[in-house]
């Protein structure tokens, strides 16, 4: 985080110091002590996306989130025979179990499980590199919010060998570059508005993922 | 047809994604949503991230089994509905306060007339560690060692209060229309 740093001389931090240590604290822009600043939010800006969001701050800066899913093949666990997977059905096994889920939202919640793996969280700041320690470090606290309960990748499960994979990118479009703290914040917010996103349901899966479908793909 | 990744019930979501809120503090004093001018003074900043308990999960029925009747008593009034938060996760963030160079006092600055005009290389070098280390009026000073832990716990009180500033994030992203 020592790349961006704010310039104020030490008699400017002591004064900022001194005027937030009063009772109640004086705020340089006068909010009180829990107040955010105004915040606007929009949802559904990116096309091509599966669910998207954009986020602005009144002070210009803003941050974009999409969130693309597909489905991807659920690695076998240890121990279970490959070739089971392989092979798709198994007559001695229970037919019931094979089928798709969807319907027994509720019902077959025993039989699902999660893995942290399913979700994919990348963070993009315009200048600055990718490895970047804070923007991994970014990246990593907003997942493991999603994840902390293990509820969320549940809901990512679509039966015994298929699952849907969520990759969540947090985009940064702005030209002026304020502290890192501020995106973090904006992105914070916005990354908690997944349930924004809507997710296509094994029917969409026919057709092509290109932006043009995605329309069709809306609920 | 799709689904939502967090279903809903009649317009209205039957549970919510976890929410990240930045918290700062300096002294005692507790500060939401600090902007950069604020982040620079800070003496611990935290990310807490604050989940609402799934109804009908195994946690939130526990809960509401358990001291039901007692939460009644407690009447918090605001807003708040029957939302009981959870606390998912917290993390340090380390503040740029503590990369900040600190003042100097009048009474050791050359430049105010100081006796040390005069001063030998060693002396000034003694004069710098005085300067890290004793606490002035007005001059600032980086935050040094670790927060205090009743300061954390009282972040981490305020982020998950009823009607707090959680509930109140909460409230304000479900107004957020669904294109």
């Amino acid at each position: 985080m020592s790349t961006t740093h704010i310039l104020l001389s030490p008699a400017e931090l002591a004064y900022l110091h001194a005027s937030l240590s009063l009772l109640p604290p004086l705020r340089p822009d006068g909010r009180a002590p829990n107040q955010f600043r105004p915040v606007s939010a929009e949802t559904g800006v990116l096309p091509g996306a599966n669910g998207s969001a954009r986020v602005c701050f009144a002070d210009g800066t803003e941050a974009i989130v999409g969130v693309k899913a597909e489905v991807e093949k659920t690695r076998a666990p240890l121990g279970r025979d490959p070739e089971e997977e392989e092979g798709g059905f198994d007559p001695v096994r229970d037919p019931v179990e094979d089928d798709d889920d969807n319907a027994g939202g509720g019902g077959g919640e025993d039989g699902r499980a999660g893995h942290s793996d399913w979700v994919e969280m990348t963070v993009e700041i315009p200048g600055q590199r990718d490895d970047e320690a804070s923007t991994i470090f970014l990246a990593a606290m907003l997942s493991e919010a999603l994840l902390a309960d293990g509820e969320f990748v549940k809901r990512l499960y679509i039966n015994r060998r298929f699952h849907w994979k969520l990759y969540l990118d947090v985009g940064y479009p702005s030209h002026l570059l304020p502290y890192l703290m501020d995106i973090a914040n904006i992105t914070t917010r916005s990354c908690s508005s997944p349930r924004l996103y809507p997710i296509p349901s094994p029917f969409c899966l026919s057709q092509p993922t290109s932006p043009s479908s995605r329309p069709a793909c809306r609920g | 047809m799709s689904d939502y990744l967090y279903p809903r019930l009649a317009g209205k979501a039957v549970s919510r994604p976890p929410l990240t809120l930045l918290v700062m503090a300096v002294g005692s004093n507790i500060i939401f949503d600090p902007a950069k001018e604020e982040l620079a003074v800070a003496d611990v900043a935290l990310a807490v991230s604050v989940g609402e308990a799934v109804p009908g999960s195994e946690s939130s029925s526990r809960s509401n089994g358990g001291n039901g009747s007692r939460e009644m008593e407690i009447d918090t009034g605001i807003g708040g509905g029957g939302r009981s938060l959870r606390l998912l996760s917290v993390r340090t963030i380390d503040p740029p306060s503590r990369l900040t160079p600190p003042g100097v006092p009048n009474e050791k600055n050359t430049a105010y007339g100081a006796a040390g005009v005069s001063a030998a290389a060693s002396q000034k070098q003694a004069e710098a560690r005085a300067v890290e280390t004793e606490n002035v009026e007005g001059v600032w000073k980086a935050p040094r060692g670790g927060a205090k832990v009743l300061v954390m716990a009282s972040l981490v009180d305020k982020c998950l209060e009823k009607g707090g500033v959680a509930d109140e994030v909460f409230d304000a992203l479900e107004a957020v229309d669904l294109g």
